[in-house]
This record gives C-alpha cells, structure tokens and sequence, in this order.
C-alpha cells in the first residue's frame, strides 16, 4: 500500500503512460478495434491515472479549441453537432452533458456533480472526437500526450500539498515552485483547473 | 370533468402547489392526458420564463441570453443545496434552453425527467415572483393560449 501511494506522487510510471498514449491514438485516429483492445489492457489499478490522463488530455483540447472562456454560442454550436452526431443511434447520448464537461473544466467545475462519473469519460472522448483534428500527425499527437502528462504531474502535487496529511511547507518554498511549474503551461497554456478564480466550484463541491 | 376542465384544473393546482389535488385529478387521466398535461406544463413554463428571458418562448425566440441563463441556474443551484435526491439542474437547463431556440437538448430526456425539470422551473419561478402565484388563472390563461398556439400554429380568433 505504501508502495502505491508513493508511486502516485511521482510522475506516472513509463508503461501507464505508453499505454494510455497508444489507447488516445487509437481513438484519436478511430482505430476501433485497437481502441477496444488497449482500453481492455487497461487495468483496474491504473484508472486514477488513465482518469487524469484522459481529463488532462481533454482540457487541452477544450482549452485550444474553444479557449479558456468559451463563448456559449460556441459550445451550443458543438452540442447541436455532438446531439445531431450522436442522439438517434446512441439514444443515451445527452449532448447537454458533454457541453457540461467542457465547462466543467472552463470555469464550472461544480458541474462535475451533476453528469454521473460513469459516463464522464465517454463525454469527454465524444467531445475530444468532434474537436480534434483528424490529421495530426504522431508528432502533434505526442505533443498533446506531452502537455496532458505535465498537467497531470501538477495536478497531483497540487492535491497532495492541499491535503491535511501533507507537512506544512513554508510559504517562500510554495512560491518557489508555483514560478516552476508555471514555465511549464506556457507553451500549452496553464492547465491548472484554475481552482482560485473560480470559487463556484468549491460551492458546489461540498453541498 | 371534461377533459379539457380535468387540464386546466390540474395546472391551476400544479400553479398553486396543491400537489395531492393534482395527483388524484392523474389518476382519471387516460393515457393520452399525460402527454397532454406535459404540454400544459411546458406552456406554463414558457409564459413565466419569459418574464426573465423575453418574449417568444416556445414560438421561435432563440438564442437566450446565456448570461441570463448563468444567473438562473445559480440561483437554482443555490436554492436546491442539500436537497435530496440533488435536483437535475442540467435538465432544467435542458428545458429552458429548449424553448429558445435548442429544442433538440430535450430529445434525449424521458417525459418524466422533462415534466420534473419543468415543474422545478415553474415552482422556482412561482415562489420568485409572488404576484404570479397570487394569480393562477392569469398564469393558466396565457399557459392555454400558447398551448393553442403550438396546436394550430396561431393565436385563437
């Protein structure tokens, strides 16, 4: 157990990462059958990471596609698309929820309550579909796996330093290392989940 | 009770919150009164959003006014806290957008989680501005003309 627990404060392990980059790129590039079979390798003790990998990876492409503050005319354009795609055959598909995951990672991240947790992923990767540009090249794939993995790092390190369980640093150190990590979102944009600004998040979160 | 009186009874008693006289008018309903009643609702929703979101709800009015929208939904989420089961708020989402101009956001919803995201629409609505509920057969009025509206395709003469 305590083995685990320090693995999940360090960056990923190799394999996950391998594995989960080659599971993306058969989505991305609609490789069914690959998608299906990598998705299968994918064990149950891997799925924290695989669900960062794959909120990371989405906020990416939400952020670089509709921009950090979408415009809501833009998001109803992509649910009405996202709807139209996939409503009749898939008569589950509740459009307004994928628009919701968007969201949820632009600013209302209260959201996350409300569209149930199984179904998140599959939102995320309809949304990824509809946005992504089917002529990447592995290059520019490998390029998006990169900035999500970064996102991820941060993002655990963030949790653990807000958690009681975590030693109390000094404030010049926390400083030190929020001027770090910010370097790191430049080229990508800070894929931070923007936990201050956004306060409703917190509202909803405890309700 | 005429089927038309059992409708405009029953939203009169959803209007003024008399819950158990509107569950026992259900049960005479047949089973087409219940899209019917549905309807009823939807057209009541429509005529008190438009207090709060312009005219034309449910007649081709669209887009909304988003932050508008944004505002409505806080309010809602604010007045739902700690309820339980937690209110469906994406789906009264769903239904207001829906009667402005993005119909097809209530496709994918079963006639029972619609009928309750618009009851929730309407009840807030209701207890928000006092002179609505003070005034039922205002509000069941206008409810029936639209629903007129939608049926014919025009205002009755």
């Amino acid at each position: 157990m305590t083995n685990e627990a320090d693995m999940e404060s360090d960056m990923a392990p190799a394999e996950n990462s391998a594995l989960f980059r080659a599971h993306a790129t058969a989505r991305l590039t609609g490789d069914t059958v690959e998608t299906e079979r990598l998705a299968a390798a994918i064990g149950d003790e891997q799925c924290m990471h695989h669900l960062l990998f794959t909120l990371t990876l989405f906020s990416q492409f939400v952020f670089e596609e509709l921009g950090y503050e979408p415009d809501p005319a833009d998001l109803a354009a992509l649910t009405k698309r996202l709807h139209d795609k996939h409503y009749p055959p898939e008569n589950q598909f509740e459009a307004l929820r994928a628009e919701a995951m968007a969201r949820a990672v632009t600013g209302e991240s209260g959201l996350l309550n409300e569209i149930p947790h199984t179904e998140q992923a599959a939102y995320m990767w309809a949304v990824i579909d509809e946005l992504a540009d089917k002529t990447m090249t592995e290059a520019e794939l490998a390029e998006r796996f990169q900035l999500a993995e970064e996102a991820r790092a941060e993002m655990l390190s963030e949790a653990f330093e807000s958690t009681a369980l975590s030693p109390r640093r000094p404030k010049a150190a926390q400083a030190d290392e929020a001027a770090e990590s910010s370097g790191v979102g430049e080229t990508g944009g800070p894929v931070q989940y923007a936990p201050e600004q956004h306060a409703p998040a917190q509202e909803g979160a405890d309700a | 009770m005429t089927p038309d009186a059992l409708h405009r009874t029953h939203l009169t008693a959803l209007v003024t919150g008399e819950v158990e006289t509107a569950s026992k008018l259900r049960q005479q309903f047949q089973a087409r009164d219940h899209g019917i009643a549905a309807e009823h609702l939807r057209a009541a929703v429509a005529v008190v959003l438009e207090y709060r979101f312009g005219p034309g709800a449910g007649l081709g009015a669209g887009p909304i006014d988003y932050e508008r929208l944004g505002a409505f939904m806080t309010e809602l989420r604010q007045a739902g806290r700690g309820a339980v089961p937690p209110p469906d708020h994406l789906a009264v989402e769903a239904v207001t957008r829906a009667l402005y101009g993005e119909p097809h956001l209530t496709e994918p919803l079963s006639e029972q989680r619609r009928n309750q995201a618009h009851y929730a629409a309407l009840a807030y609505e209701l207890r928000r501005h006092e002179w609505l509920s003070a005034n039922p057969e205002h509000l069941v009025h206008y409810a029936r003309k639209r629903m007129t509206t939608w049926i014919l395709g025009r205002p009755e003469e």
